[in-house]
């Protein structure tokens, strides 16, 4: 290029580029401001993100009360879109502590609220479906799981492949759940959703267990033991050697279960999930009485019998 | 014939065309800015307010209702009762939120922020105010006269805590002196205590020499006899000051209760502000491009393998 045609160009550029960046400008900086909201909406929505503040702090009871007043406020003004919201957030806290009739009692009042077609269907279903499988009802839980499949259609879509899978694996069918568990971590991955990705993997892994491929069940369980790491998710770390841990009993090589079921009790007590280090002490012990070591199998009963008392302070 | 044209003016022709739209697309679009900067395209309507004083209130100051702009002051001017009527263009879109019940009102926004019309936003129950009508104005605190409040009932509060802890600390003040006493006449009757278990060791030895120790009980007892009284009329002196710093306590509580509730309902408003503010930025260019996305759904979220 010619120096001459150079220049011209660059005269050209410096004309353009103040026009250009003045145009940014105006288009950033106009815009008409949104509607006001009403202002009980607004402490309506408030106390929903408060409780979703609380919620993702581990602060439960913080959580329950700022919904309650979300649902109160909703229904004040007789908003059911937000009082929906309130309740399946309620139904969902309470069924993580454990307190499943209350959950049950608040997934019930927000699904006449949601018909099928509406934006929030599929999370309500989801979570009829898991409160379903908590209580142990297996064909309540596989009929929401599988409207909640069948209703979302967007980024969530993985992990209600997810639970159907799991509900199927639970029912005996291995076949079926092993084609809707790679459809999810199909759209997990295509979501980017690490989480349910490291389910996925790990839901394969049980399914390769149950049918003896240990090999490949192995290399799922540490696919999604380094997924689960990445996104530092301690449960789900102590889920995943407790996977190994039972894989590797079940090979017969007790001192690498004792390995893994060892890392996994100190994930979990670390972690503050003593359900989590409960069960890994169990199998600790299991193994320890195999070995012929049955003091030390002793010692990890007393422990586990201390932690679930909630006496162990180390 | 041959024309000779110099390489330097070849392309003049497209160089001063590209310059000229350009220069056209700068002021069309410096017009539009200004022009929506303005409200100029969107339909407006008239409302008045009419308050003592002027004070505060210039042309061109904000009007907002929960927190947004929905207008302007057009004009600020004397009625024939010399109260100042202040004439406010809104835009029209806005109109069915401000009813018969809403009120206006001067605030500052933020401790050093600018001067604007706040106007409530009004109930559903209540008609809508039609162009030109008035609404009623409501005088606002100013922040640096709450400031000035709080700042006077904490001093208020800390003056006297002060004098009290001073009480408390002085050397020579009854409480001091008390525990002083209460100090040497446990002393006393540690020194009692011992020369008692001298006299029962010894007693079973030597009965001659019960007389000696029986004495100096009497004495250690005629000792605490003694200070006991002055020691009580200490103690009665000192509950007597300690029922007037109650009462004292109790006066400034009364004083400076009353005051507390509209300060807390001055720093809720506040709060409420400032939020209303931060969540506006955050739907700003270019703030809303660097924040990490939200819950949008508004739903704790779910996990497949909990």
């Amino acid at each position: 290029m010619s120096r001459r045609k150079r220049r011209h160009r660059v005269a050209v550029l410096s004309l353009l580029l103040p026009c250009a960046l003045l145009g940014l400008g105006c288009w950033g900086c106009s815009g008409s401001p949104p509607a006001p909201v009403p202002p009980v909406k607004e402490r309506a929505v408030a106390r929903n993100r408060q409780g979703l503040s609380a919620e993702a702090r581990g602060d439960r009871d913080g959580a329950l009360a700022a919904f309650g007043e979300s649902l109160k406020l909703h229904r004040s003004v007789e908003d059911d879109s937000g009082a929906a919201v309130a309740l399946v957030n309620l139904a969902r806290v309470h069924r993580l502590r454990g307190e499943i009739p209350l959950a049950k009692e608040k997934i019930d009042a927000a699904d006449p609220l949601l018909p099928p077609g509406t934006p929030l269907f599929p999370e309500m279903a989801f979570e009829k479906a898991m409160i379903a499988l908590a209580s142990g009802d297996l064909p309540a839980a596989k009929e929401w799981a599988t409207r909640a499949v069948d209703t979302e259609k967007g980024a969530a879509s993985g992990r209600m492949l997810n639970l159907l899978a799991r509900v199927l694996l639970l029912e005996g069918r291995s076949d079926e759940a092993q084609g809707r568990a790679e459809s999810a971590l199909a759209a997990n991955r295509n979501a980017g959703a690490r989480g349910e990705e490291a389910n996925s993997l790990r839901l394969l892994g049980d399914i390769a267990t149950v049918r003896k491929d240990r090999e490949r069940a192995g290399e799922l369980y540490a696919a999604s033991l380094s997924i689960d790491k990445g996104i530092a998710n301690s449960r789900k770390i102590a889920a995943d050697l407790r996977a190994l841990g039972a894989l590797a009993a079940g090979e017969e090589d007790t001192g690498k279960a004792l390995g893994f079921y060892t890392r996994a009790y100190d994930v979990s007590v670390n972690g503050d999930d003593s359900l989590g280090a409960a069960s890994a002490l169990l199998e600790m012990a299991r193994l320890y009485e195999k070995a012929g070591a049955p003091e030390k199998a002793q010692s990890a009963r007393t422990k586990r019998e201390l932690l679930l008392g909630g006496r162990l302070t180390d | 014939m041959k024309r000779e044209v110099d390489p330097k003016f070849r392309h003049l022709e497209a160089i001063v065309g590209a310059f000229v739209l350009a220069a056209f697309a700068a002021i069309v679009s410096l017009v539009l800015f200004l022009g929506i900067d303005n409200d100029l395209f969107s339909k407006k309507y008239h409302l008045h307010f009419r308050t003592d004083s002027g004070a505060g209130f210039t042309r061109g100051m904000p009007v907002k209702l929960s927190g947004f702009r929905i207008g302007r002051i057009r004009e600020i001017s004397l009625d024939n009762q010399a109260k100042v009527v202040v004439r406010m263009r809104i835009d029209r879109e806005y109109q069915k939120w401000i009813r018969a019940d809403s009120t206006a009102t001067l605030l500052r926004e933020g401790l050093v922020g600018d001067s604007v019309v706040s106007i409530s936003v009004g109930s559903p129950g209540s008609r809508e105010l039609p162009g030109d009508d008035f609404l009623p104005f409501l005088p606002e605190k100013e922040l640096g006269k709450l400031a000035f409040e709080l700042s006077d009932s904490v001093k208020t509060v800390l003056l006297e805590i002060r004098e009290t802890v001073a009480y408390i600390n002085d050397p020579r003040g009854d409480l001091q002196v008390t525990l002083g006493n209460i100090r040497r006449f446990s002393a006393n009757i540690e020194g009692s205590r011992q020369r008692v278990d001298t006299l029962l060791v010894t007693a079973t030895g030597t009965v001659a020499r019960v007389d000696p120790v029986m004495d100096n009980l009497a004495t250690a007892i005629d000792n605490v006899g003694r200070r006991l009284p002055v020691l009580l009329d200490r103690m009665e002196g000192t509950l007597s000051n300690t029922e007037r710093i109650s009462r004292e306590f109790l006066k400034a509580t009364e004083k400076g209760g009353p005051r507390i509730p509209p300060l807390l309902r001055g720093a809720e408003e506040l709060v409420e502000d400032t939020d209303t503010v931060v969540k506006g930025m955050k739907t700003m260019w270019p703030f809303k491009n660097h924040l990490p996305p939200g819950n949008e759904s508004g739903i704790v979220p779910g996990d497949s393998h909990e």
